[in-house]
């Protein structure tokens, strides 16, 4: 066997799983032991270079510090950073003007609930809707800076949930028979099939999300650009699809 | 094409997530930005992250969860304030009583040394080593970061050789 790269000594010194044959070598192997012990004196050096005296944290008052911005950001009603303020207009007279009724609902999770579920459902995408007893297709990718998802061959009017959670990864799901494409920072959907939920962790890096070419959504949970068939609901935003 | 059933839930417990992990969590900011100030306010905000939507439930590894999440947050601090501190210029820790101003004097001028090299460094080296020496396994690092696991090794080793070039580099130009 070959000597074993440095990413291997490290992951030996740091107690990462590493293969037999490569532990092997290292044991017997004398130019490997030196540099397994170098890296170890490396991590030691490192480790006294960032020994850090942090100012004695006091929990209690960053407990109430947390509570009151979290009673300031609930009592508030979130103002989106919308960069063009026609887009917002047009936004808001959509809902004003009820001219999108299934999207009234004050949720997002109430009306993806209601939409999986119910067999009822009217409007472009609706007739697509999985039941509940449909298998759904989910995808899940780390949340990383630029991350994209594409989603194409939608009809016009598809729906497009958005929701934000306290969640790992990014997740897209959508009925059986959808196409998932995983990239390194991408996610492309192809013959989507039912409404499409896409979930992303609060506080994940900005992301942008097509549909059909036409960016719906660019930004994080906290400050972002959404298309105008967008409408906010609790916990994230509908969107409907253009026209392909 | 991956399909995966959703995992369930952890309950997540307000005082318990300070108690276990807010020390740490300030303590990595302090080193992300250099900043006590600024560690104080991200770390909060992470935990304002992990409650503000009213969730009940919150991921499996709230440590990684948190940890990430500040680390995203640091990061659009770096880029968008402009008139932010050089970590050079952070106030030094005042020794404690006990401790002789030499020796103390000798370990401020170590973190210092350390601050600006960790400034000269990519945004992501600086967060894998950082991540790293606050205990990450290479799996949390690799999750948190968007890398695969079996990079990280050799991520890392270069992180940790540009750190130590950096601080070579300092001490010769001083």
């Amino acid at each position: 066997m070959m000597h074993v790269n440095e990413g291997l000594l490290l992951a030996l010194r740091d107690g990462e799983s590493v293969t037999e044959e490569a532990l092997s070598h290292v044991e017997m192997c004398a130019v490997c032991s030196s540099g397994l012990e170098e890296v170890s004196a490396r991590a030691a050096l490192i480790r006294e270079m960032l020994e850090e005296e942090v100012p004695a944290v006091d929990l209690e008052a960053a407990k109430a510090a947390v509570r009151a911005r979290l009673d300031r950001s609930r009592t508030r009603s979130r103002v989106p950073f919308i960069v063009s303020s026609v887009r917002r207009a047009a936004a808001i007279l959509l809902v004003a003007a009820g001219a999108v009724s299934a999207f009234q609902a004050p949720s997002v999770r109430s009306w993806l609930s209601e939409r999986f579920g119910d067999s009822g459902a009217t409007g472009p995408g609706a007739g697509t809707a999985p039941r509940q007893s449909e298998e759904l297709q989910s995808v899940g990718i780390a949340a990383r800076p630029g991350l994209v998802i594409a989603l194409t061959g939608l009809d016009a009017g598809h729906r497009v949930a958005l929701v934000f959670e306290v969640r790992d990864e990014v997740e897209v799901s959508a009925a059986e028979g959808t196409r998932f494409l995983i990239a390194d920072a991408r996610i492309d959907a192809s013959d989507v099939v039912g409404p499409v939920v896409i979930r992303v962790p609060v506080g994940a890096p900005a992301l942008t999300i097509t549909a059909n070419g036409r960016i719906m959504f660019t930004g994080t949970d906290a400050e972002y650009d959404v298309d105008s068939s967008g409408v906010q609901a609790d916990g994230g935003w509908i969107f409907r699809a253009p026209d392909a | 094409m991956t399909v995966r059933a959703t995992s369930s839930p952890t309950p997540v417990d307000f005082d318990a997530v300070f108690d276990q992990h807010y020390a740490d969590l300030v303590r990595y900011c302090r080193r992300l930005t250099g900043e006590s100030d600024a560690a104080e306010d991200i770390a909060q905000e992470s935990v304002c992250r992990l409650f503000g939507h009213e969730i009940r439930a919150g991921p499996a590894d709230i440590r990684a969860w948190l940890f990430k999440t500040a680390t995203n947050l640091a990061r659009d601090r770096y880029r968008t304030t402009t008139n932010r501190r050089r970590l050079l210029e952070v106030h030094p820790v005042q020794p404690s009583a006990s401790e002789a101003p030499d020796r103390a004097l000798e370990r401020e001028e170590r973190r210092a040394g350390a601050r600006a090299a960790l400034e000269t460094m990519a945004p992501r080296d600086r967060e894998m080593l950082l991540m790293r020496y606050s205990g990450f396994s290479y799996k949390e690092i690799a999750e948190a970061l968007g890398v695969s696991s079996s990079s990280v090794g050799t991520l890392l080793s270069r992180a940790e050789r540009r750190f130590a070039d950096a601080v070579t580099g300092l001490e010769v130009g001083a």
